[in-house]
């Protein structure tokens, strides 16, 4: 049986983040229950309640900053999809949202993992990225986690800025350690358009983020979390992001909410990121059903950002051809960053893979 | 269309400085005449290629013929020349004003007297054309009557109230300038009985009718059925059709002495036509041809290179049309190791370049690479062989063979207001000008005139002299010959080895700083690629600098944005597409920008 993945976005937020170019809007000036309403047209539109799903990602913005209420109608929402018993169940959330009473809603509706913006335990740090949290508020909202009993989670972390060093970033680890996070991810700083550090003309050199990276490898592999994508650790196999392997691996998803996007039946589609004309139930932004080649090309593009690549039986399963034949030419080109393991893996060396996008050039079609 | 009488024609060319106002003007001439539906009208009208519109500049003249119900209640056909301003296209200036009897010398009031204002008024006089001065652009506040009408009569002797005060924009005296293109301006005279002699000032392709030939005729006269001879180059034609643009063609019976107006003949080998020939009748022949143009030496080299070199035959093509009415440019096959098969091309400046470049990529679709231009030297080796040198990767690599090397010089001539004259003084000086004069125009405007080499005024001085004069000061210069200098072959090594589109000819005195400018300036462009790759700068096999391109080490985005595959795609897309548009030399990509970065090197910072 064929299950999918299933992405809502919910783009409030109680305060905008300095980096964050994420299409979110501040929940005070916003009327909440429309959108709600709105998504429940989509999805009849989309028909989105008729698959099966075996992972279920409400990102955002802040899900988790809804009032008790308007969380819980979400959730109701979410509650009327067929879902695998096993199904992975993320929620997004930022720490100072964490209540007793938040966590045990979401408990009731079967949410089972939680990821929390961390971005760092600094001070200096988190005033920079404008985050609004400290140790203490990310402390009482994992325990109100842990204690509605959910222990599968993930910390999101930033590195990059200014001030940054590895001894900083250590500290942030350990933290996370102690908490007993499942999972991290450690994502470089990108300053992006129409974002407070673009304005300010903040710049992140690549080799000062190489070499922080270079570093951050080895301080979380020490800890036995192993990288699993570019940005994403795990401390087992069995704690890797369900939902994000879909993306990786490339294969069905259904997105529902502002910006949100959907792969389904070789059809790749992208939300409005206008909130007037989704409210406007103007949802779809861009469709595009893509050609055998173009999918081989996004294949490779999503599943080489794995530390294990793809096995060349995918790849000829899905596709009716071998990967060796039809990038050939290619191949030989980026020999010396490719791997094709004797066991039929394909993936990046692994000290390559912080530059894939000049192996990929070369690549792709 | 009707016969006007000889003395009710009128043919003449709008001429000025750079964008002070001539294809505007010929807007306002071509709606006020009725020439063109006002809605028919754009602006910058007769600018008809994609590149003058884009650009906001005339590159190449245009010619249109035109109706004038004047107030003597009378008709005449005005033969009116569009021209372009700046330095590079002067050459055709004087194609243009070799038809006319007449020019309209624009003049913006809120710039005065430029160099090129001068320049081309110059050559009207040289030509003995009757010029007619206008004062445009004065509805703007910042225009000044009396000062330009007072800079035209100091510089020209121009009568002052004779400068007519217009506004090509708003129309302002614009009938006036009409009525005195009647009243002022010579009409031609020529024998319509004597045997044909055309000049052949311009032409253009077309896929059916063959090449299209603007002439003027100077006497007889030219009908459809008509054998012609292509003096120059001999060649026999029938003539298919005859007439004149109005700018829409409009065919006519014949052309007679006095007129102008285009021919079609089933020319299909545009080699045939060349710029400045004569044509004459087969059965009627002229004794001799008309003067023709002064061949005019292209000044800056570069090498075109297709990034594909299966689109060599097509740049071929390309630059075969091209130079169909561009008689400036001139190109021959070369091969580079680096780049492979492509043409050595001589330009008249870097505008120039700049534009056939261009053109070549939009209007013929060819993407190219090109080499750091180049002027022409000459050497004089120890065994007495002499070299004009138009590649500098042709300099010999052991100096001891060269007994002596020349390079061209030029007379610039720089108007300027006084206050700059300290900076621009420096300017030259760092370019290895030798001051010659220096006069006032006014009291507070300067002509400074220097000697100049002509490979330091053809890389970025302009654009510096315009930076240090915000942009008041102007300059046009002349080749005065050639002069003894000290000068030395500089290559660029990639990776080990040398990159000859790279290689240029130094001033040995200036050779290390500027190579130290060159590499660094290469690391910026050259994009990092997955091993270090050092850039070096020698002379005579000995290194005298380096810089080094590192590794690249991040190239990936971090942060999945969802499901987003698209955001990426697209990136990874665009990175291909630059990609494809680099050289590969070694294992090394050169993308473009880094051939021209080369010439944006400044020596005096
Ligand atoms: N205000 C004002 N602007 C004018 C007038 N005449 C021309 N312009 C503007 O000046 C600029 C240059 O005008 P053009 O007609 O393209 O100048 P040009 O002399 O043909 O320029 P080149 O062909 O490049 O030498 C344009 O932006 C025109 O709109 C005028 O009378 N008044
Ligand atoms: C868009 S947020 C949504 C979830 C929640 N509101 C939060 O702030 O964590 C998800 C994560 O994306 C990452 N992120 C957002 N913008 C980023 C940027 N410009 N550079 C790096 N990471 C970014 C942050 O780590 C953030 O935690
Ligand atoms: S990072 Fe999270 S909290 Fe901050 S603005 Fe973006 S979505 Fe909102
Ligand atoms: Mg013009």
């Amino acid at each position: 049986m064929d299950y999918k993945g299933l992405y809502v976005h919910i783009p409030f937020c109680d305060s905008i983040c300095s980096y964050c170019a994420f299409s979110k809007v501040l929940k005070n000036y916003s009327n909440v229950e429309n959108y709600l309403h709105t998504l429940e047209d989509e999805i009849k539109f989309k028909n989105a309640d008729k698959y099966t799903y075996d992972s279920i990602f409400i990102g955002g913005g802040t899900p988790t900053c809804l009032n008790i209420d308007n969380l819980e109608y979400l959730l109701q929402i979410i509650s009327t999809f067929n879902r695998t018993p096993d199904c992975e169940y993320t929620i997004e959330s930022n720490p100072e949202n964490l209540t007793f009473e938040k966590c045990l809603l979401l408990k009731k509706y079967g949410v089972n993992r939680v990821s929390i913006g961390v971005q760092s335990f600094d001070l200096e740090k988190l005033k920079f990225l404008n985050r609004t949290h400290n140790f203490e508020i990310v402390y009482n909202g994992v325990n109100n986690v842990k204690k509605v009993g959910i222990h599968n989670i993930n910390m999101d972390f930033i590195y990059g800025c200014e001030n940054d060093s590895i001894e900083l970033l250590r500290k942030d680890i350990q933290k996370a350690i102690k908490f007993d996070v499942t999972h991290m991810s450690f994502y470089c700083l990108e300053i992006e358009n129409g974002t407070v550090l673009y304005n300010k003309n903040c710049k992140v050199d690549d080799d000062f983020a190489a070499s922080l990276y270079q570093k951050l490898l080895f301080e979380l592999q020490r800890k036995n979390f192993y990288r699993y994508e570019i940005s994403n650790f795990s401390k087992e196999n069995k704690f890797c992001s369900k939902h994000n392997l879909k993306y990786w691996k490339f294969t069905d998803y259904i997105g529902i909410g502002l910006s949100a996007c959907s792969f389904v039946d070789h059809c790749f589609i992208e939300n409005t990121k206008n909130l007037t004309k989704y409210l406007n139930k103007n949802y779809i932004a861009f469709e595009n059903k893509l050609s055998l080649d173009e999918e081989k090309n996004v294949f490779l593009q999503q599943n080489l950002r794995l530390e294990k690549g793809f096995k060349l039986k995918t790849y000829r399963e899905r596709f009716n051809s071998d990967f060796l034949e039809d990038y050939k030419d290619k191949i030989d080109i980026i020999k010396n960053s490719l791997v094709i393991s004797r066991t039929e893996d394909v993936y990046i060396k692994s000290s390559m893979l912080y530059i894939m996008d000049n192996i990929l050039v070369d690549l792709l079609h | 269309m009707k016969k006007y009488p000889l003395d009710h024609i009128r043919n003449f060319s709008i001429i000025a400085h750079i964008d002070h106002g001539k294809s505007t003007l010929a807007d306002r001439i071509l709606e006020l005449t009725g020439a063109v539906e006002v809605r028919d009208l754009k602006e910058q009208m007769l600018d008809d290629l994609e590149l003058e519109r884009k650009r906001g500049i005339t590159i190449k003249l245009n010619a249109v013929s035109i109706n004038y119900h004047a107030d003597n209640g009378e008709d005449y056909l005005f033969n009116l020349i569009d021209t372009p301003g700046h330095v590079d296209f002067t050459y055709e200036v004087s194609r243009s004003l070799a038809a006319c009897e007449g020019a309209l010398l624009v003049v913006d009031a809120t710039q005065g007297v430029e160099a090129q204002t001068l320049a081309n008024a110059y050559l009207a006089i040289e030509n003995d054309l009757t010029i007619l001065p206008v004062i445009n652009k004065m509805d703007l506040p910042s225009a000044s009557l009396e000062r330009t009408q007072e800079e035209v009569f100091k510089a020209l002797s121009i009568d002052p109230d004779l400068c007519l005060p217009i506004s090509a924009k708003t129309g302002l005296g614009i009938k006036k300038v009409l009525e005195m293109i009647v009243k002022e301006l010579p009409s031609p005279n020529g024998d319509v009985n004597k045997p044909l002699q055309a000049l052949i000032f311009d032409s253009k392709f077309d896929s059916y009718r063959g090449v299209i030939v603007l002439i003027r005729v100077k006497q007889g006269s030219i009908k459809v059925g008509d054998k012609i001879l292509l003096m120059a180059k001999n060649k026999v034609y029938q003539v298919t059709e005859v007439g004149i643009r109005t700018p829409k063609e409009v065919r006519v019976d014949s052309l007679d002495a006095g007129e102008v107006g285009y021919i079609a003949a089933q020319i299909k080998d545009i080699k045939d036509i060349k710029v400045g020939d004569t044509i004459t009748l087969v059965d009627n022949k002229a004794s001799e041809a008309l003067p023709g143009y002064r061949k005019i030496n292209p000044m800056v080299f570069s090498g075109l290179y297709p990034t594909d070199n299966d689109d060599f035959e097509q740049l071929r093509d390309a630059l075969e049309k091209l130079a169909l009415n561009d008689s400036s440019l001139v190109y021959e096959p070369e091969t580079s190791s680096a780049l492979g098969s492509g043409f050595r091309c001589g330009f008249l400046g870097l505008l120039h370049m700049d534009v056939i470049q261009e053109r070549l990529e939009n209007e013929y679709g060819i993407d190219l690479v090109c080499t750091a231009p180049s002027v022409v030297y000459e050497l004089t080796m120890t065994d007495g062989t002499f070299v004009r040198l138009d590649n500098p990767t042709l300099f010999p690599t052991n100096p001891a063979v060269i007994k002596s090397m020349k390079e061209p010089m030029v007379r610039a001539c720089i108007l300027t207001p006084s206050e700059y004259i300290g900076s621009l003084m420096q300017l030259a000086q760092d370019r290895r000008g030798q001051y010659i004069d220096m006069k006032y125009i006014d009291e507070n405007r300067v002509e400074l005139i220097y000697k100049m080499p002509l490979s330091e005024v053809i890389f970025s001085f302009f654009d510096k002299l315009k930076s240090i004069t915000a942009g008041y000061a102007s300059f046009d210069y002349e080749i005065i010959g050639y002069e003894e200098s000290d000068l030395a072959r500089m290559d660029i090594m990639l990776n080990g080895e040398v990159v000859d589109a790279l290689t240029t000819i130094v001033f040995k005195k200036t050779a290390y700083s500027r190579a130290r400018k060159i590499v660094d300036k290469l690391k910026d462009e050259i994009p990092r690629q997955q091993f270090q790759i050092p850039v070096q700068a020698c002379i005579n096999n000995k290194i005298i600098a380096r810089a080094d391109i590192k590794a690249v080490r991040k190239d990936v985005l971090s942060k999945c944005y969802g499901g987003d595959i698209s955001r990426k795609k697209k990136l990874l897309e665009k990175q291909k597409e630059g990609k494809k548009r680099m050289k590969e030399f070694g294992k090394v990509y050169v993308p473009q920008q880094a051939f021209i970065a080369i010439l944006s090197i400044d020596d005096g910072d």
